[in-house]
C-alpha cells in the first residue's frame, strides 16, 4: 500500500490556509488583531483591506512587536504575529522569553518558512535552528504543519487557548497528505499517516514539509520493508505530546527527520522522550552554514536529506 | 498643595527608610537606582496620578506603572504596600532565602499592583505601547506611566518602540526617563556619549517635558502638563543616582548594595531621618 502525497490540483500554502482561519475569526472577535512585520501573503489582503482596525502593520521591528503585542495581550487581547521564520523566531528571542512566555500572554508568532524554506537566499534566511530556541522557553506550545490542512487546523486551534504559541509554517504550496488530518489530531499533538502493518519495528517522526521526502522514501521500498515502517507526523512538539511518549517507546528503532541544524534537530526532542535503550537515528542538516545556490530540493538532497539517504538508513535500521 | 507637598516630604523619607532596611537585611539589591527614582514614584502614587480600583477584595492600580529599568522595581513595593496593593506578608517576609514572600529583587506581573515582567533593559516603552494602544481600542480610559532609564536609550528596541508610539499617537502613555548620569560603569558621557537626548526624542515629534527629578512641585506640575497634550509625551527626570544619602549620591558602585558596618547603617538610617 502507498502513502498518498498528492492530492493534485489541490495545490495550496499553509501560511494562506491559516490566515484564512484567523481572518473569519476576528471577523466575529474584535479582540483578535493580526500584526505583520512588512509580511505579505494573497490571504492576507482580505485582512489588510476588510479588517483595517484589527491589522497592524508595525515595520520591520521583530523586538518592538513582540513587546507591542505583550502589551496588547495584557489588556486582554489576542494577537498573531507574523513574520518570516529567521527573524520572527531569533532576532526576537529574548521578547518571546521575558514579554510573552514569562508573562504567559495570548500571543501567537507565526513563523513563516522555516528550514531551508528560502533556498538560494543564504544562511540569513534558512531558519535551521529555530526550533532549539524557541523550544527552550518555558511555558510556549510549539507546532508545526506538515501540509496546508494541518496548518488550518492548527489555526482553529490557537483560538482556543490563551497561552504563547509558536506556529512552523513553511512557505512553499504543498498538496495534503491522505488521510487528511482533522482536529483531533492537532488537540492530540500527532498523527499516524502510516501505521506499521508487522511488528513495530521502525517509526519514523518528523515534521514539517519534509516528511514528503520520508513518504516517497517508504513507497520506494519493497512491500515487505516498507510493513515494517510507521510514519508518525508530529505536529506539537512542545509540549511533548503524553500519549506519543507511550508510542514511541513501542517501537523498537526510530528514525527522526527534520529540516533544522544536527545540533538542534527533532532528534533531541525524541531522545529526551523515549527510553534510553531505545536505537534513535536523527535525519537533519548539518551543522554549518550553506551557501551553494542549488535550490531546496538539491540542497535537501546534498545535506543528507535525500529520498535516498533516508532509505538507506531506514534499509540499515531494518537489518 | 502645601499639604501635599508636606506628604510628599514625609512619604519619600518613610520609603526611602523602608526600602534601606530592606536591602541591608537583604545584603543585596539596587539601591542607587531606586532612590533616583523614588520621588517620582511618590508623586504619581500620592500625588492622584495613579488611581486604584476594586477587584474583590482587593485595591488594585487602575492606571499601569511600567518600570522599564527593572532594578528599580522595587522602588514601588513600599509604596504599594502603604496602599494596600501588595499584602503585609509579601513586604514582610520578603527574603531571598525564604520562599514565602512573592516580592523580587526584579519586577514580574505575579506581583500584585506590577503589570509587566521586566529586568532585561528596552521592554517598557513597546510594552506600554500595546497597553496604550489597547485600551484606546476598548475606550478604557487608563494612563499608562513608563519609566525608563537613560542605560536604556543604548537599547535598540527603545528607539523602535519611540518611533511605533510616535506613530500611533497615542496620548495615554507617559514616558519618564529617568536621567541619573550614572550607569554601571560610570557617567554614559565618558561612556559613549548620548548626545542631545531631548532633541533626539522630539525628533519623533513626542512632547517633551524635564524637571527636577527630586522636586515634587515641579514634577507634579510637569505631569499635570502632560496629562493636557492630546498626543504621547515624555518627562525627562535629571535625578541623583542614590539621592538621600552622601555614601550613595552619584556613586556608581552604589548601583549594586555595599556591604556596610552596623555604624554606618545606623548613620545612614538617622540621615534619612532627618531629611
Amino acid at each position: 500500500m502507498n502513502l498518498k502525497i498528492n492530492n493534485m490540483g489541490n495545490l495550496s500554502f499553509q501560511r494562506d490556509q491559516f490566515i484564512k482561519v484567523i481572518y473569519q475569526a476576528a471577523k466575529k472577535n474584535k479582540s483578535i488583531y493580526f500584526i505583520s512585520i512588512d509580511f505579505g501573503a494573497p490571504a492576507l489582503d482580505a485582512f489588510r483591506f476588510k479588517l483595517k482596525k484589527q491589522f497592524i502593520h508595525l515595520g520591520i521591528c521583530e523586538q518592538n512587536a513582540i513587546d507591542f503585542a505583550s502589551g496588547m495581550a495584557l489588556e486582554g487581547d489576542k494577537v498573531y504575529v507574523y513574520a518570516m521564520a529567521p527573524f520572527l523566531s531569533l532576532r526576537c528571542l529574548e521578547q518571546h522569553k521575558v514579554a510573552t512566555c514569562l508573562m504567559n500572554l495570548d500571543v501567537c508568532s507565526i513563523v513563516t518558512g522555516i528550514g531551508l524554506s528560502y533556498a538560494n537566499s543564504g544562511p540569513t534566511h534558512y531558519s535551521t535552528e529555530d526550533l532549539s530556541c524557541l523550544r527552550s522557553i518555558p511555558n510556549s506550545y510549539i507546532f508545526t504543519a506538515s501540509d496546508p490542512i494541518t496548518a488550518s487546523l492548527i489555526a482553529k486551534e490557537t483560538l482556543n487557548f490563551n497561552r504563547p504559541k509558536f506556529v512552523r509554517l513553511d512557505r512553499k504550496s504543498s498538496a495534503n497528505f491522505l488521510p487528511l488530518a482533522n482536529l483531533k489530531n492537532i488537540k492530540d499533538g500527532f498523527r499516524y499517516l502510516r501505521k506499521a502493518k508487522n511488528k513495530k519495528e521502525i517509526c519514523i517522526i518528523g515534521h514539517g514539509t519534509i516528511i514528503e521526502r520520508a513518504v516517497k522514501a517508504i513507497n520506494q521500498m519493497n512491500n515487505f520493508q516498507a510493513s515494517n515502517i510507521s510514519l508518525i507526523d508530529l505536529i506539537r512538539c512542545k509540549p511533548f505530546p503524553l500519549q506519543l511518549k507511550k508510542i514511541i517507546n513501542s517501537y523498537n528503532k526510530i528514525l527522526t527527520i527534520d529540516e533544522q541544524s544536527s545540533e538542534s534537530s527533532l532528534g533531541s526532542i525524541i531522545f529526551e522522550n523515549s527510553k534510553s535503550s531505545k536505537i534513535i537515528k536523527p535525519l537533519s542538516l548539518p551543522d554549518k552554514f550553506i551557501f551553494e545556490n542549488l535550490g531546496r530540493d538539491k540542497l535537501l538532497d546534498k545535506n543528507g536529506l535525500s529520498v535516498k539517504n533516508i532509505k538507506l538508513n531506514l534499509k540499515s535500521l531494518l537489518r | 498643595m502645601k499639604n501635599l507637598q508636606k506628604n510628599f516630604f514625609q512619604k519619600s523619607s518613610l520609603m526611602r527608610i523602608k526600602l534601606f532596611k530592606k536591602f541591608y537585611s537583604l545584603k543585596e539589591g539596587h539601591p542607587g537606582s531606586v532612590f533616583s527614582i523614588i520621588d517620582i514614584l511618590i508623586v504619581l502614587y500620592y500625588g492622584g496620578f495613579v488611581k486604584f480600583k476594586k477587584k474583590g477584595k482587593k485595591k488594585i492600580p487602575f492606571d499601569d506603572v511600567i518600570m522599564s529599568k527593572g532594578h528599580a522595581t522595587v522602588g514601588q513595593y513600599p509604596i504599594l504596600h502603604d496602599l494596600g496593593v501588595i499584602s503585609d506578608f509579601n513586604w514582610k517576609n520578603w527574603n531571598n532565602n525564604k520562599n514565602k514572600s512573592s516580592l523580587r529583587m526584579f519586577g514580574n506581573s505575579h506581583i500584585s499592583g506590577i503589570k509587566a515582567s521586566t529586568g532585561s533593559l528596552g521592554h517598557g516603552i513597546g510594552f506600554a505601547t500595546g497597553i496604550g494602544f489597547s485600551s484606546l481600542k476598548k475606550k478604557i480610559n487608563k494612563k499608562i506611566f513608563v519609566i525608563i532609564s537613560e542605560g536604556e536609550l543604548y537599547e535598540g528596541s527603545t528607539w523602535e518602540s519611540f518611533f511605533l508610539l510616535s506613530s500611533l499617537k497615542l496620548p495615554n502613555v507617559y514616558i519618564i526617563l529617568d536621567i541619573n548620569n550614572n550607569i554601571i560603569l560610570g557617567n554614559p558621557k565618558k561612556c559613549l556619549p548620548l548626545g542631545n537626548i531631548k532633541k533626539k526624542i522630539e525628533s519623533f515629534n513626542i512632547k517633551t517635558f524635564a524637571c527636577n527629578g527630586h522636586n515634587f512641585k515641579e514634577i507634579n506640575l510637569k505631569l499635570k502638563k502632560m496629562k493636557k497634550i492630546n498626543g504621547p509625551t515624555c518627562l525627562i527626570a535629571k535625578t541623583i543616582k542614590g539621592k538621600g544619602l552622601k555614601m550613595m549620591e552619584n556613586k556608581p558602585q552604589w548601583h549594586y548594595w555595599n556591604d556596610i558596618s552596623v555604624s554606618e547603617y545606623n548613620k545612614s538610617i538617622n540621615e534619612l531621618k532627618n531629611k
